[in-house]
């Protein structure tokens, strides 16, 4: 990657992957109809996990992503634990007060650098790396789904009684898919932390947490490919267009979110385009008959469900 | 002990802003069953509308309120038109896209036409402040709290005690009973959105004229604010999201005055989960989600 492309184009390929790993980390944790907006506290959690073992210790890079996957996950579980009490938008808001409490917590915490952020992290990140993390986290993403975990989440979206009725313990997959959703989140907060050097409070708000669904919804709900698309829609448009075109991205980010709602509701990509596309290459593994699937579950279009 | 009456009363001054909002989110979505995420910075444009007249035109507070009031009214009936309305039935988040969307261009726009800068909001008031022993009431606190509780007294009159109201709570009800029994909905779905408009403004003002501000960024952190208290107050208990929002606001200064204003924004969460983990469905809630189930 680094050898392919210019710097420009490889700084636009890392935030496209990181806003790509946020967006699927949201996915997996929407999968299971757990409704998130405060991901950015998740993704903070790497940020500063990896930021710190940077800065304090000789640990090598991959020892800095393995901290930070753990934080990432421990933080998830913690936010996990309010969708034992909180469903559908009621968690979404209390989702977003986490992320902006956790806000409040770094900046009243000496050791996480205060308000001021901390410096000096090593600048590791390279469009290869990112590609890596990318790829992996994909990759997990894809094993989620077609595990007997990523099964149980979208039995809980698609009907929460049922799921218990079938033996599903609802409680604990909520967290556990906070959980799984947390670390994958904490390792692009980790890429981000050592592609700026930088991290600070500010850079973990609200508005983090919203791009990342703008990514999630335009690229579509229901498959892994979605978010990863939606992610390089929304990145190419704000970070490449307002290079040729002076326009606010929060422009950008409202338009996207009403056109893709009002034209296209179940995002660009739908629960079987990927099959249709599959059918038409005639790759392994996809049929062109619809109705094949092994898990019926896949195929229903996430946005006429939704958790309950 | 004069210091804390003192934090009181200013606690509870900012806490009734955050009650309007409150309100506003929890009428619409009690009755409704919609989140209108845009309230928050349908808000923040009142204020600017408010702050424009008032400032740039000249024209006197109570004048400049009105004109919020009636601008919160228009704008938020036309995104329940344009954008609830068509993707409602779609799902529970679809009202939510839409509703981000515009919110989003809501925010680009006032930064396209105010700049990013806050804006300073005069508190030359017209009403002097008043002590009652050693605790000072400024005359925005007195303004603010009369009018907010003329407005929440008139709103629980009109729901509870009119013919609109009772429409108002059958819609909350059941949206197709209520149609079936000859409610026309859709005009108390303009009705409710109309006032939800009306009460972000009042809020959008209030809390501009006391912190004497308005920048494009003020609506998130009021709108969150806003949300929680209605989640602790409990869905579909209008009492509760008022309680709720005071609480809120008392406990936000008194956290500043005591310990350090750094915290501030953690109080409502910390509210929403101490709550939570005692009364599941919030103070007031019966886990009954719609406007009049619970008193």
């Amino acid at each position: 990657m680094s050898a392919l492309l210019s710097e420009f184009w490889q700084q636009i390929f890392i935030a496209f992957a990181i806003t790509a790993i946020g967006a699927l980390s949201l996915h997996v944790c929407f999968s299971g109809g757990q409704f998130s907006l405060g991901h950015a506290s998740l993704i903070a959690a790497g940020a500063y996990s990896a930021a710190l073992i940077s800065i304090h210790t000789d640990v090598p890079l991959v020892g800095g992503f393995a901290v930070a996957v753990i934080s990432g996950a421990v933080i998830g579980t913690l936010m996990g634990l309010m969708a034992l009490r909180l469903h559908e938008l009621y968690l979404a808001i209390a989702t977003l007060a986490f992320g902006s409490a956790a806000i409040v917590v770094v900046i009243n915490t000496d050791r996480l650098g205060g308000p001021t952020g901390l410096i000096g992290i090593s600048l590791d990140t390279t469009a290869n790396l990112a590609l890596v993390v990318l790829g992996l986290v994909t990759v997990v993403a894809v094993a989620i789904r077609h595990s007997r975990f990523g099964r149980a989440l979208r039995a809980l979206r698609e009907d929460r009684r049922l799921a218990v009725s079938v033996g599903v313990r609802v409680g604990g997959l909520k967290v556990a898919c906070f959980a799984v959703s947390g670390a994958m989140a904490a390792t692009a907060g980790a890429l981000s932390a050592h592609n700026i050097a930088i991290v600070r409070p500010e850079g973990f708000g609200m508005d983090l947490s919203l791009s990342l669904w703008v990514a999630v919804l335009v690229g579509g709900t229901a498959t892994v490919a979605g978010p990863i698309l939606g992610a390089a829609v929304l990145v190419l448009l704000t970070e490449w267009l307002r290079t040729k075109i002076d326009v606010d991205s929060l422009y950008i980010k409202g338009i996207l979110l009403i056109g893709i709602i009002m034209l296209r509701p179940s995002g660009l990509i739908g629960s079987g385009h990927l099959r249709q596309v599959g059918g038409w290459l005639h790759l392994p593994g996809f049929r062109r008959s619809a109705g094949s699937m092994g898990t019926s579950a896949a195929a229903l279009p996430l946005l006429d469900g939704g958790a309950r | 002990m004069t210091r804390f009456f003192q934090q009181l009363v200013n606690g509870s001054s900012l806490g009734f802003s955050y009650a309007l909002i409150a309100l506003g989110f929890s009428l619409v979505f009690g009755t409704l069953k919609v989140l209108n995420f845009a309230h928050s910075n349908i808000l923040m444009m009142c204020a600017f509308v408010g702050w424009w007249a008032r400032v740039e035109l000249g024209w006197n507070l109570a004048l400049a309120i009105m004109l919020a009031v009636a601008f919160g009214a228009v704008l938020t009936m036309s995104v329940d038109r344009v954008l609830i309305r068509p993707v409602v039935g779609q799902s529970f988040i679809a009202p939510f896209v839409s509703t981000l969307g515009i919110s989003l261009i809501l925010v680009a726009i006032a930064k396209q036409l105010f700049g990013t800068d806050p804006n300073t909001f005069p508190a030359d008031f017209p009403i002097e402040n008043m002590t009652i022993g050693d605790v000072t009431f400024t005359g925005i606190q007195i303004v603010v709290g009369l009018t907010s509780v003329f407005v929440m007294a008139g709103l629980a009159l009109l729901i509870k005690r009119t013919g609109v109201g009772l429409q108002i709570r059958a819609t909350a009800e059941s949206l197709d009973i209520a149609r079936a029994s000859g409610v026309n909905t859709a005009l108390v779905a303009g009705l409710t959105m109309g006032l939800a408009g009306v009460l972000a403004a009042i809020a959008g003002v209030f809390l501009a004229i006391s912190f004497g501000v308005v920048s494009p960024f003020m609506g998130g952190g009021y709108g969150l604010k806003g949300m929680l208290a209605m989640i602790i107050g409990g869905i579909g208990s209008l009492k509760g999201s008022v309680i709720a929002g005071v609480a809120i606001g008392v406990g936000e200064v008194m956290v500043v005055s005591y310990v350090s204003s750094t915290w501030r924004d953690a109080i409502a969460f910390g509210l929403l989960i101490a709550v939570l983990l005692v009364r599941p469905n919030g103070l007031f809630g019966t886990g009954e989600r719609y406007v009049g189930a619970a008193v």
